[in-house]
């Protein structure tokens, strides 16, 4: 609704107003509905992210799912402040005030928008996904140095961590980092025996055969010694050890029960790793989630997209 | 509505009302208030837009504020490392 009040519209105030917040330079410019449309967009394109990642697509659709939002968001940013000043300089000193040209509206909506991303990011970080930097090679070859993972933090498939899953857990508090990401090797009531670089499990030995050197060419620079595949509960992940010996590295012989609520974990750089082998088990309740996706993998992109062994 | 019991009997007490001696100095006084803060806002905006340095620095703050939300992500999702 149009009132008889005219008054000029400054081109400098709607690009700032749109800087701050897409669509709200529009709206100052009367232009409602092109400008809820650019507000809206600037909320709906990071949920697809978040509902994308739900769906565990396969690699090249996840990233199309990532990249066209993220480039649309950011194409709406660029877009809607140069259209807005376009707009403001053609609309001249004698623009008609709308019922909704109040400075309460602008602001209210561009603190909306700036608070936004914010709390989503909190709610997902919280409930849903959390992001990590691996700091460390002590899960080479599977997770290097550099790599950014996204940790599932939805309930287990079965409530609890299963043997082969790859988990994030806090760190007891006299140990170094906040949090560590390890591999399960047992899980409650599991016998685990270690001599050396042989482990095995309820009586049961962890059967390992070497990877050609060529299917790590890759990775090559992050990845020095020996890398095997280890078979264990029904999946088959890549392990490393420092060399070919079958000594391993200097602990000594383990013979454990991993206790109730707890889980046995290893790093898959057998030889690199400080684990459940130096700190005992790991209560579940420590456990933040299992590793999904590799969003930003170091050394190179043919490992970005869904975690699989 | 007009034809219920208790709507008349309000309405007849409303109109039966005194209006106080001061409700047109409220009335006046909050109107003046209002257009005193409506002019703050115009008079910072026209003074802002004689500046060219001020509105560039409007511009560019808001510019800053703006990106906020795309940097909080990329070291949400540690892109970005301090």
């Amino acid at each position: 609704m149009a009132s008889d009040q005219t008054s000029v519209r400054f081109p400098w105030f709607a690009l700032a107003l749109s800087f701050l917040s897409s669509g709200v330079g529009h709206i100052y410019c009367g232009r409602i509905v092109k400008g809820l449309f650019l507000y809206a967009a600037r909320f709906l394109l990071p949920l697809l992210c978040i509902i994308a990642a739900f769906a565990q697509p396969t690699n090249g659709v996840l990233l199309g799912l990532i990249l066209v939002p993220g480039a649309a968001t950011v194409i709406i940013y660029l877009y809607s402040p140069i259209d807005a000043y376009a707009i403001a300089k053609r609309a001249g000193p004698d623009y008609k005030l709308k019922e909704y040209n109040r400075a309460s509206l602008y602001w209210l909506l561009v603190a909306m928008q700036l608070a936004y991303p914010v709390a989503l990011t909190w709610v997902a970080r919280e409930y849903v996904y959390e992001p990590f930097l691996i700091p460390t090679r002590s899960m080479s070859p599977n997770f290097l140095a550099g790599d950014r993972i996204l940790v599932n933090k939805r309930p287990f498939r079965n409530g609890f961590p299963e043997r082969g899953d790859v988990v994030v857990f806090r760190t007891p508090a006299s140990e170094v980092g906040r949090t560590w990401i390890k591999r399960v090797i047992g899980v409650a009531g599991d016998r685990i025996v270690i001599k050396g670089r042989e482990i095995t499990v309820n009586g049961k030995k962890l059967e390992r055969e070497r990877v050609p050197t060529e299917s790590i060419a890759q990775i090559r620079k992050q990845v020095k010694g020996y890398v095997y595949h280890e078979s264990h509960a029904g999946r088959r992940y890549r392990v490393l050890f420092a060399d070919d010996s079958i000594d391993g590295s200097a602990v000594d012989e383990i013979n454990v029960t991993v206790p109730d609520r707890s889980v046995f974990v290893m790093g898959d750089n057998r030889d690199r790793s400080r684990d459940s082998q130096h700190i005992g088990p790991i209560h579940v309740g420590d456990v933040i989630g299992y590793v999904d996706y590799m969003y930003f993998p170091a050394e190179t992109w043919s490992r970005f997209g869904v975690y699989r062994d | 509505m007009a034809d219920e019991p208790m709507y008349d009997e309000w309405i007849a007490d409303r109109r039966a009302a005194e209006p106080s001696r001061e409700l047109t100095d409220r009335v006046m006084a909050a109107v003046e208030e209002r257009d005193v803060q409506h002019k703050r806002y115009v008079r910072l905006a026209d003074r802002m837009n004689e500046s060219r340095p001020a509105r560039w620095a409007a511009c560019l703050a808001a510019l800053l504020v703006g990106s906020l939300p795309f940097l909080f992500v990329a070291y949400v999702a540690e892109l970005l490392v301090f």
